[in-house]
């Protein structure tokens, strides 16, 4: 039934006057029917996300910025204070300095070769008919899940007794065996190796659309000029991608540096690890925690940046 | 893209030599094992190192890193496969911002957050140092955005048509999905779960940052190696660790081609 002027009137005035909260209180209804489910369904992440990560990295910042004392002449203990001191020793410090640099620049290097030789690969599986497929794919999952393990079988390899020193002395290019392992340069190498990059790069390859290539090639392309002109910046976002996520967790590496370079090596990670225990200097190791993060974050901004720039 | 058949051979020969170079690390585990001592080439084979092995001790070790992995997998799930399904089948305010939200556990380094959460336990919870629920629940991160992935994935692959037909027939959202969606992405969620629980039962960085009270294998091995060194016993820890890995691994990547690649796949 359709309402006189006069009546439609007097029923806005009467909303309007009385009733102001209710249009909020249904529109925060209708919300919540709308979204509620939505809500409940993502609840589980947001609070496993804010209780398990989110709080302890805010108190990770808040210690970054405490100082430590002696208690009781016995054990060192954090105390609640704001300066800059931790920040400015990580940097002060050669040591701090040194590990911060150092690792950064391995991660960078070993995410650049990695991603170098990861490319003719990762293109390679993405179009080609490849012999042996399911084995090179499953060689790079290896040691994505089971890191450790695939650690320690290339440790033996790599022992004075082991078959890679054997080669190297059968081929004379080595008089007596080499240390591989307590050596920096073995995480080096292991880092520069393209496992994840590969599967990243591959999904990344296999989204351009290959019309694009055969159109180059038509053209007069060759198939080198086609892969670096068309192909490659194509698929830059994966590799972007690619790229700063291999950074991000290069930055992080424990285990490698742990296994093959000795628990007492300059990879921040384990720095941040000694200052925990046995040093129980929370506020260091905050603070290079905090630095770590910077980092990433720094990488996770690219990251995005490059993908708006699509 | 059309490339000389030479360039073809090269990159495969390449791909292989890559491959091989991953691989072949197993390869010298295996042969470790079998001898009686670690040199190359081999001198006396034997099984003695299969004798060596401190059995209960690494049993106990294996047991408790299946019970972690068992317990990280039912924590993925309950976690994982609500948000999948709200990516997939939900268009809201900040989907974008939750997309990056399951990255966070992968784009951040698992030891600096696993020392944030070290330090908060100590400083807050000293009682919780070392204990099994808190290895589970911080080993759960790191397979986080795999297993939404991989979820969402199979999800991806149903037409939601058949849960909507469900609804339209009078059945209850939840119904409908455990009923209907939930059979349809089993696939999906068998290689989530096997992704959850390869990588919780290797994990070392996090029962080792942690402080776990009791040793899983990761942490086992490593304290072996730390006392003797690499020996052929320890080959032959490492080796049944190796074997469990290749085996689930395997089974992931042989049957559940498609849905393995999903979760790999940016940009």
């Amino acid at each position: 039934m359709a309402l006189s002027g006069q009546g439609a009137e007097a029923g806005e005035r009467l909303l309007s006057a009385g009733g102001g909260a209710r249009p909020r209180s249904a529109g925060r209804y209708r919300w919540l029917r709308r979204n509620g489910t939505t809500a409940l369904l993502l609840a589980p992440l947001l609070i496993y996300m804010a209780t398990v990560f989110a709080v302890p990295m805010g108190f990770q910042v808040a210690f970054a910025f405490f100082r430590r004392e002696l208690y009781k002449e016995i054990v060192w203990m954090p105390v609640p204070a704001f300066q800059f001191g931790n920040f400015i020793e990580a940097f002060r410090n050669p040591t701090y300095r040194f590990s911060f640099f150092w690792t950064v620049g391995v991660a960078l290097f070993t995410t650049a070769v990695s991603i170098a030789l990861a490319l003719p690969v990762a293109y390679f599986l993405a179009r080609m008919k490849v012999w042996g497929r399911s084995l090179i794919e499953l060689s790079f999952l290896l040691p994505i899940f089971g890191e450790i393990f695939t650690i320690y079988a290339l440790a033996y390899a790599l022992t004075p007794e082991g078959p890679v020193n054997w080669l190297l002395a059968k081929l004379g290019l080595i008089t007596k065996p080499i240390s591989f392992i307590g050596s920096p340069a073995t995480v080096v190498l292991w880092m520069c190796l393209p496992t994840l990059s590969v599967l990243l790069i591959r999904s990344a390859f296999a989204n351009v659309d290959i019309v694009y290539e055969e159109a180059a090639q038509t053209m007069g392309a060759g198939w080198f000029a086609t892969f670096f002109r068309v192909s490659v910046p194509l698929a830059k976002k994966g590799i972007a991608g690619a790229f700063f996520l291999g950074v991000s967790g290069a930055v992080g590496a424990y285990t490698v540096p742990v296994v093959f370079a000795g628990p007492y090596n300059n990879w921040l990670a384990n720095r941040i690890q000694r200052e925990i225990s046995p040093y129980f200097n929370y506020p260091m190791a905050s603070a290079l925690g905090v630095l770590l993060t910077l980092v990433c974050c720094l990488m996770l901004y690219l990251y995005l940046r490059t993908q708006e720039e699509e | 893209m059309r490339i000389p058949k030479w360039a073809a051979i090269i990159l495969n020969f390449y791909a292989l030599c890559l491959a091989a170079f991953l691989i072949w690390p197993v390869l010298q585990l295996v042969l470790t094992s079998v001898t009686s001592d670690i040199r190359f080439p081999p001198r006396y084979f034997s099984l003695s190192a299969f004798r060596e092995i401190l059995w209960p001790g690494y049993l106990r070790s294996l047991v408790f890193s299946f019970k972690v992995a068992f317990a990280v997998v039912a924590i993925l799930i309950v976690i994982c496969l609500p948000t999948a399904y709200a990516l997939e089948r939900r268009r809201f305010r900040g989907r974008a911002l939750v997309s990056v939200l399951i990255f966070v556990p992968i784009l951040f380094p698992m030891a600096t957050y696993t020392s944030a959460i070290r330090v908060y336990v100590f400083m807050f919870f000293s009682q919780w140092r070392g204990s099994f629920w808190l290895v589970v629940i911080v080993s759960a991160m790191w397979a986080i955005p795999l297993v939404v992935r991989s979820i969402q994935g199979s999800l991806a692959n149903v037409d939601p048509v058949y849960e909507e037909a469900a609804l339209v027939m009078g059945a209850s959202p939840l119904r409908a999905f455990v009923k209907v969606t939930l059979p349809l992405i089993g696939p999906g969620l068998l290689t989530a779960g096997m992704i959850g629980f390869t990588s919780a039962a290797m994990n070392f960085v996090v029962p080792q940052l942690l402080g776990s009270k009791e040793p899983m294998v990761s942490m086992y091995i490593f304290r072996d190696v730390g006392k003797v060194g690499l020996t052929p016993w320890i080959a032959v820890e490492v080796l049944i660790m190796e074997a469990v890995v290749l085996g689930a691994v395997q089974i992931l990547y042989f049957v559940f081609r498609k849905q393995f690649r999903g979760v790999f796949a940016i940009g």
